[in-house]
C-alpha cells in the first residue's frame, strides 16, 4: 500500500486562513450611501426574513459513516474492523447509544444534544445517484443530482435548478452564495449566485461613479457574462450595506478553529444578515483516508470531532434563527465495511447524511438499515438504500418550501426520507 | 528521468531574430521587453522591418496572441506583423528555433526546476511554490508562447494536485519531464511518460496497485479523463485496465532515483485480461499496460477529445466544426503527433471563420494576470506574489483538487468577477508586492478619446468594442483632467472590461 503520510484529497485551499472569530468586521462601516447605476437591480426593497436557508455542506473525500453513526449492536462490524471499530457503549472509548443499535463516536459527542432535541437527523446507507467509486464522479452525480452519463460541460447543478424552481424573494440580489473560492457544481448555471469567500474582502472599484462605469460596461458585453457581472455588481451595493461579521456562540463550547469552524460561524453571519440569501454552499475536505484511519483517535477521529463541534456551535450561534435553518451534509459516498491492510478503509457506496435545523424531525436514525454481513453487501460496500436526492429534497423542501421536484431532480421520483414536520 | 535536466526545448545560443528589435544581452529577468522610449504620442508599436502580412487586423492579432500565447504585447505584436500569421505559427512550432534568454534566466533562478526528485529532498527547498511561481513568469516571459501554452494545456489535462503528498516534490520532475520534454511531440510518448511519472503514480494511487489490493483509481481516470471520455468504456474495462498496470510503481524515497518509474513483476496481476475488446494473454508483464496505453492513443474517441479541447482553446466557445474536424483528422492520420494538432488546427481562416461566429475564449485568471503584466511591460522580480493572488481567485497552477484538471467554460469562472474585478484595481495601484509598474505614458494624452485610445492600444491591442470605448471616454472627461491616481483607476477600469476579459 502507499506510503503517504498525507491521506486528504480535496483539500481546498489557497485562500488565506483569516480569523473571522475575532471579530474581524464585514466592511468599513463608514461606507458612504453608494448610488447604483439605474440599470442594476434595485437592492433596496425589503427583504423576507421569514423564509428560509438552506445550508448544504459537502464533506468531500468520503465520509466514513461508521466512524460517526456506530451500529454498535450489529456483530459484524466488529468481525470486519477488528482494530477501526469504535467499541460498544459501556466500554473504555465506547460509542454514545443513541437507540440501543446506533451510537455515536466519541468524537461526536457533541452531535449528542442537538440529536436529542429533535435538531439533528442522520440518515444511514445514503448513496449518490451514480454508484461510483471515483471521486470526482460520484461528487458530480450529487451535484448534478444525476444518474446519466456526465458530460464535461455538464448540465446545471441541482441548486441552480431548486433556485429557478422557487421563486425568489423581493429584491432578491443575491439567491445562493458559495463560500469557497469559486461556486459548486452544484450551483452551475444558477443566476444571483456568487463566491464570497470573504465578504470584507469582496468588491472592487469604491469609486461610485468607477462602479457605474463598470456597470454600463458589463452592460456592453455579452449577455451571461453581462448578467454575472450585474448580479456581482449589485451583489456588492448589498454585501457593502451590511455588516456580515462572524462570532461566537453566546453559551456552550466555541467553534473548533478550523476552516470548516471559520466557515459555519461566517454561514451564521450571513444568515443574521438577513439579505435573502436562500442557500448556502461550503465544503470541508480530507475525509478520504486509504490508511491509517483512526477511528478511535487517530485521523478521522479529529475530522469527525471538528465537525462536530463545528456543527454544535453554529446550531446555537444561530438560536432562534435555527427555525428557519436547515443544514444538510453529504459525501460522495462512504467507505468500505472492512478495513484494509493499511489500518484504513477503501472507497465504498452507501454513507451517512447528516441534517440539522429546527424544521425537520430529529433525534432519529433514519432510513433503511442495510446490514452489514457479506450477503448484504453491495461488492463490499454498504448498499444504499436511501437516495442522497432524497435527503437534499425534503431538506430543501423544510425551509425553502415546495418545488417543482420533477425539474430539480429529473428522472427520479423523490422518496420521503423522515424529515419533513408532520404537517 | 534520472538527474540531469531533461528541458525541451534546448536553449540555443542567443541569436536575435532579424526583427529588429533592440536587446541588451544582459540576461536580467523581466517580465516583458518593453522600450522605455515609447511616447505617447506613438501608436501600436511600429515594426523595424517591413510587414510581410500586413492585412492583418488589430483585434485579430491580439487574439491570436492572447490564444495561442498568453496575451497581447507590443514585441509579439511586432513579430506577427513581420512573419506574418503562418510565417509566426511555423516559427512557434519550433520552439528550439526561437530564442528565450528571459525564458531561461528564469529557469535559472529556480531553485528547483532542473533537479531529480532526491535532489529537490535533499535540498529542502519548497518545489511547490516554485513551480507555480515558474510556470507564471514562463508565459510571461518566454518568447515560445505557443509550446507554453500547449504546456499549460497539458497541465490541465493531465492534471496533477501539486499539494497531494509527495506530488509536491514529484510535479516538479514530471512537469519537466513528461509534460515539458513532449508537449509538442508524440501523443503516445506524452501519455507514456505521464503514466509513468511519479507524480501520477502518487496522485492516482497506482503506485500501491498490485495484484493481492488492487487500486482503480489512476485506470479509470485513464480512460475517462486521459483519453476517450465518458460513455465510452464501463466498469468492467476499468477493473481489467486497472490490472493491467498493476506493478506499475516508482522507486522509493530513500533511494537517489527516487520517483522514477520501476516495473514491479513480482506486483503485477499475470492473469489473461480483456480491456475494451483488447485481449491479453498470461504473463504478458509490463507489455499489458504499455498495449492498453498504444491502444487507448490511437482511439477514434482520445482523437476526438484531444481535438476539441485543441480547437476550443485555440479558437474559443463556438469554434468552427471544419477546425475540430481537421484537428481530429490530423491527429488520427500522424498517430497522436500534436504538431499537426496545431497546425491544422492554428489556421488563418479558422480564426477567421471563429470570429464570424463571434467565437470567444473567456480569459482565466492565470490569462489575466500574465496579459496584464504583457500588455504593460510591468516589471516583476518575483512571482510569488502574484501566485498569491491567483490562489484568491482559485487558479494557481496545479493546485485544482480533482484530477479533471482546470475547467475551461466561462460558466466556472463568472462567479469571480468582483475577485478579477479587485485584482485589476490591485495590480494599477501597484500594490501587489514583487510587481512594478513602469510610468504608463498616459499624463501627455491631449484629450479624454486619445487616452482611451492609447489604453485600448497598449492594454488589449484595440479590442475594446466602440461601445465599450464609449463608456470609458465618457468616465475620462468625468474626470479630466487626469491625475496619476485617476489614470491609474482608469487603466483598472479597462482591464475590468469584457473586451480585455475575451480573446
Amino acid at each position: 500500500m502507499s506510503a503517504r503520510n498525507e491521506t486528504h484529497v480535496f483539500e481546498k485551499h489557497g485562500f488565506d486562513r483569516r480569523t473571522f472569530l475575532h471579530g474581524v468586521a464585514g466592511l468599513a462601516s463608514g461606507a458612504a450611501a453608494l448610488t447604483v447605476a439605474s440599470a442594476l437591480p434595485s437592492a433596496c426593497a425589503p427583504i423576507d426574513a421569514e423564509r428560509g436557508v438552506l445550508v448544504v455542506l459537502f464533506l468531500r473525500g468520503g465520509l466514513d459513516a461508521l466512524s460517526l453513526c456506530v451500529p454498535h449492536g450489529d456483530a459484524e462490524l466488529y468481525r470486519a474492523r477488528p482494530r477501526l471499530a469504535i467499541p460498544p457503549p459501556d466500554t473504555a472509548g465506547g460509542a454514545i447509544d443513541l437507540d440501543g443499535f446506533h451510537g455515536l463516536a466519541p468524537a461526536a459527542a457533541p452531535l449528542f444534544a442537538p440529536f436529542r432535541a429533535g435538531r439533528l437527523g442522520l440518515v444511514q446507507a445514503v448513496g449518490s445517484p451514480r454508484a461510483t467509486r471515483s471521486h470526482f464522479d460520484a461528487m458530480r452525480s450529487v451535484e448534478t443530482a444525476a444518474d446519466a452519463p456526465l458530460r464535461p460541460n455538464s448540465s446545471a447543478g441541482w441548486i441552480a435548478r431548486l433556485l429557478e424552481s422557487v421563486p425568489a424573494r423581493s429584491g432578491g440580489v443575491l439567491r445562493a452564495v458559495s463560500l469557497e473560492l469559486h461556486l459548486p457544481d452544484s450551483l452551475a448555471g444558477a443566476r444571483s449566485a456568487l463566491a464570497i469567500p470573504d465578504p470584507s474582502r469582496f468588491g472592487a472599484l469604491r469609486d461610485p461613479g468607477d462602479r457605474e462605469a463598470l456597470g454600463d460596461l458589463c452592460a456592453a458585453g455579452r449577455d451571461r457574462t453581462a448578467h454575472a457581472a450585474r448580479d456581482a455588481l449589485a451583489a456588492m451595493h448589498t454585501v457593502e450595506r451590511t455588516r456580515i461579521v462572524a462570532r461566537q456562540p453566546t453559551r456552550g463550547a466555541p467553534y473548533p478553529e478550523s476552516d470548516l469552524g471559520r466557515k459555519l460561524a461566517l454561514s451564521a453571519a450571513w444568515i443574521r444578515a438577513r439579505l435573502g440569501i436562500e442557500v448556502l454552499t461550503l465544503d470541508a475536505g480530507g475525509f478520504d483516508m486509504h490508511r491509517d484511519l483512526g477511528a478511535r483517535d487517530g485521523a478521522m477521529a479529529e475530522k469527525v470531532d471538528d465537525l462536530s463541534r463545528a456543527l454544535s456551535a453554529f446550531e446555537r450561534d444561530l438560536g432562534r434563527d435555527l427555525d428557519r435553518v436547515t443544514l444538510v451534509a453529504v459525501s460522495e459516498f462512504g467507505r468500505r465495511v472492512a478495513e484494509n491492510a493499511s489500518g484504513g478503509a477503501d472507497h465504498g457506496r452507501g454513507g451517512l447524511a447528516l441534517v440539522l435545523g429546527g424544521s425537520i424531525t430529529g433525534g432519529a436514525i433514519l432510513g433503511r438499515r442495510p446490514g452489514l454481513a457479506a450477503a448484504e453487501l453491495d461488492d463490499g460496500d454498504i448498499a444504499a438504500t436511501t437516495d442522497v436526492r432524497d435527503v437534499l429534497g425534503e431538506s430543501a423542501r423544510s425551509v425553502l418550501g415546495d418545488f417543482d421536484a420533477g425539474a430539480v431532480f429529473p428522472g427520479h421520483a423523490l422518496h420521503s426520507v423522515g424529515l419533513a414536520r408532520p404537517a | 528521468m534520472g538527474s540531469r535536466p531533461a528541458d525541451s526545448p534546448r536553449d540555443p545560443p542567443f541569436e536575435p531574430r532579424s526583427i529588429g528589435r533592440a536587446r541588451g544581452d544582459v540576461l536580467v529577468p523581466r517580465a516583458v521587453d518593453s522600450d522605455d522610449s515609447e511616447t505617447s504620442g506613438d501608436s501600436a508599436a511600429t515594426p523595424a522591418v517591413t510587414a510581410v502580412d500586413d492585412d492583418l487586423p488589430e483585434p485579430m492579432a491580439a487574439r491570436v496572441l492572447g490564444r495561442a500565447g498568453f496575451g497581447w504585447s507590443r514585441a509579439g505584436r511586432a513579430e506577427i506583423a513581420s512573419l506574418g500569421f503562418d510565417g509566426w505559427v511555423a516559427g512557434q512550432l519550433d520552439p528550439a528555433s526561437i530564442a528565450d534568454p528571459d525564458g531561461a534566466a528564469w529557469v535559472a533562478r529556480s531553485s528547483s526546476a532542473g533537479l531529480s526528485a532526491a535532489g529537490i529532498l535533499k535540498s529542502f527547498r519548497a518545489p511547490a511554490l516554485d513551480l507555480r511561481a515558474l510556470a507564471l513568469a514562463r508565459a510571461t516571459c518566454s518568447t515560445r508562447q505557443l509550446f507554453e501554452r500547449t504546456v499549460e494545456l497539458w497541465n490541465d489535462w493531465f492534471h496533477v494536485d501539486q499539494e497531494r503528498g509527495e506530488c509536491r516534490v514529484l510535479k516538479t520532475v514530471e512537469d519537466r519531464g513528461a509534460i515539458r520534454a513532449h508537449a509538442l511531440g508524440s501523443f503516445r510518448e506524452l501519455l507514456g511518460a505521464v503514466t509513468k511519472s511519479g507524480a501520477m503514480l502518487e496522485y492516482l494511487d497506482n503506485r500501491s496497485n498490485s495484484a493481492a489490493a488492487p487500486n482503480e483509481n489512476f485506470a479509470r481516470e485513464l480512460l475517462e479523463l486521459h483519453t476517450l471520455g465518458t460513455g465510452e468504456f464501463g466498469e468492467r474495462d476499468v477493473r481489467e485496465a486497472a490490472r493491467c498496470f498493476t506493478g506499475w510503481t516508482m522507486v522509493p524515497r530513500a533511494d537517489p532515483r527516487y520517483g522514477e518509474f520501476e516495473f514491479r513483476a513480482e506486483l503485477h496481476d499475470e492473469g489473461p485480461k480483456v480491456v475494451l475488446g483488447l485481449t491479453l494473454d498470461a504473463d504478458g508483464g509490463v507489455r499489458d499496460g504499455e498495449r492498453v496505453l498504444d491502444m487507448l492513443a490511437a482511439h477514434p474517441a482520445t482523437a476526438r477529445r484531444v481535438a476539441k479541447r485543441f480547437a476550443a482553446r485555440f479558437l474559443g466557445e463556438n469554434a468552427p466544426p471544419a477546425a475540430v474536424a481537421a484537428a481530429e483528422s490530423a491527429f488520427a492520420r500522424t498517430g497522436g503527433d500534436v504538431r499537426a494538432v496545431l497546425r491544422a488546427t492554428l489556421r488563418r481562416e479558422y480564426f477567421d471563420e471563429a470570429e464570424a461566429r463571434g467565437s470567444r475564449r473567456c480569459t482565466r485568471p492565470f490569462d489575466l494576470v500574465v496579459a496584464l503584466l504583457r500588455a504593460t511591460g510591468a516589471h516583476v522580480d518575483d512571482f510569488s506574489g502574484l501566485v498569491d493572488e491567483l490562489a484568491g481567485l482559485g487558479h494557481a497552477p496545479f493546485a485544482w483538487p480533482s484530477p479533471d484538471g482546470y475547467p475551461d467554460g466561462r460558466a466556472h469562472w463568472e462567479a469571480a468577477f468582483a475577485a478579477r474585478c479587485a485584482l485589476c484595481e490591485r495590480f494599477f495601484a501597484g500594490v501587489i508586492p514583487g510587481v512594478s509598474l513602469q510610468t504608463l505614458p498616459v499624463e501627455s494624452a491631449a484629450s479624454p478619446e486619445e487616452f482611451v485610445a492609447l489604453i485600448d492600444r497598449r492594454l488589449t491591442g484595440g479590442r475594446l468594442s466602440v461601445g465599450e470605448r464609449a463608456v470609458l471616454t465618457r468616465r475620462a472627461r468625468d474626470l479630466w483632467p487626469m491625475t496619476t491616481d485617476r489614470a491609474r483607476r482608469m487603466w483598472a477600469l479597462a482591464a475590468c472590461s469584457p473586451g480585455f476579459w475575451e480573446v
